[in-house]
């Protein structure tokens, strides 16, 4: 039921993932809810998330695209920008959202976070204040969590 | 002698005029060109004068979203982005067809359906694309006026 009336917009872009999907990065809708996706993230390569799968959750709400998609990370990550619940401090999925940016660029941002965390606009206190007082060491729990917790399974 | 005279003064003549024809649709050219390109420049990052409150600012951005005159598109609007073959709503992702009807931005001549982008304007004085600001008054209506007329109808 919740699938019937899924603007020509949505289906579009969905067609478009499944069709080309970005390096790095799978999103496919539920069954159930078009409107949400299960999405993966591989971390990038040259940073502490490389040979991570990461995934997350991303819905549509009734609004889009005139608002952001809702992302959340589920897979636990050790990340100055991403909190403990896995929501990501990420300007374009709050204040500088535009109906011109996509599922396919939302992602992309957020592949892009992985590859360059930011202590300097945190969400989580103790992970950017770790980052900023010993950047390799929070770059070696970050590699460990990876390790522990998204790998692969 | 004579003879030669008065049959050269008419090539003269001709060739006197169409120089001065040509020179004079030159400088017309390049002053349209000239014209075009400093109305088109982006105006990003415009500060919110002092004292604006929300109301305020939204009244502004309805007033701009109904200031923009809607029109009915054919191929040979001239707008930024333009596809060799077709052209896309960003809001929708639809294509835009001959004869929809459609909304240039002043300043930056990202065009759009009219229903796609009023949505947008009645709260964001944005363009979905670039982000340029649509919110200025002075520019706005003389602009759009102005790239319609260089559209051949």
């Amino acid at each position: 039921m919740a699938n019937s009336n899924l603007p020509r917009r949505i289906i579009k872009e969905t067609q478009r993932l499944l069709s080309e999907p970005a390096p790095g990065i799978s999103a496919s809708p539920s069954e159930e809810n078009m409107r949400y996706f299960n999405v993966m993230i591989l971390g990038p390569a040259q940073s502490p998330y490389e040979g991570g799968v990461f995934k997350l959750e991303l819905f549509l709400p009734e609004e889009y695209p005139m608002a952001a998609p809702k992302v959340r990370f589920l897979t636990k990550i050790y990340h100055p920008n991403i909190d403990k619940l896995g929501r990501i401090c990420l300007d374009i999925l709050k204040d500088k959202w535009s109906p011109a940016l996509q599922i396919r660029t939302v992602l992309l941002s957020i592949q892009a976070l992985l590859s360059a965390p930011n202590p300097d606009d945190p969400l989580s206190d103790n992970i950017a204040k770790h980052w900023k007082a010993n950047e390799v060491e929070a770059v070696e729990t970050a590699k460990e969590w990876t390790r522990l917790y998204a790998s692969g399974a | 002698m004579q003879l030669a005279m008065s049959s050269r003064s008419p090539d003269n003549l001709l060739f006197f005029c169409s120089v001065m024809a040509s020179a004079a649709a030159a400088a017309f050219c390049l002053f349209s060109l000239y014209r075009h390109l400093v109305r088109r420049r982006c105006h990003v990052g415009v500060a919110v004068t002092a004292g604006d409150s929300e109301e305020e600012k939204r009244r502004q951005t309805l007033t701009v979203a109904s200031s923009l005159q809607p029109f009915m598109y054919d191929r040979l609007i001239r707008h930024s982005g333009k596809g060799a073959s077709w052209t896309e709503c960003a809001v929708c992702l639809g294509v835009i067809q001959v004869g929809a009807m459609v909304k240039l931005l002043p300043a930056c001549a990202h065009i759009y359906h009219v229903e796609c982008i009023d949505l947008w304007l009645s709260s964001h004085p944005t363009c979905p694309l670039c982000r340029c600001r649509v919110d200025h008054p002075a520019e706005v209506q003389e602009t759009a006026g102005q790239l319609a007329q260089l559209s051949p109808a």
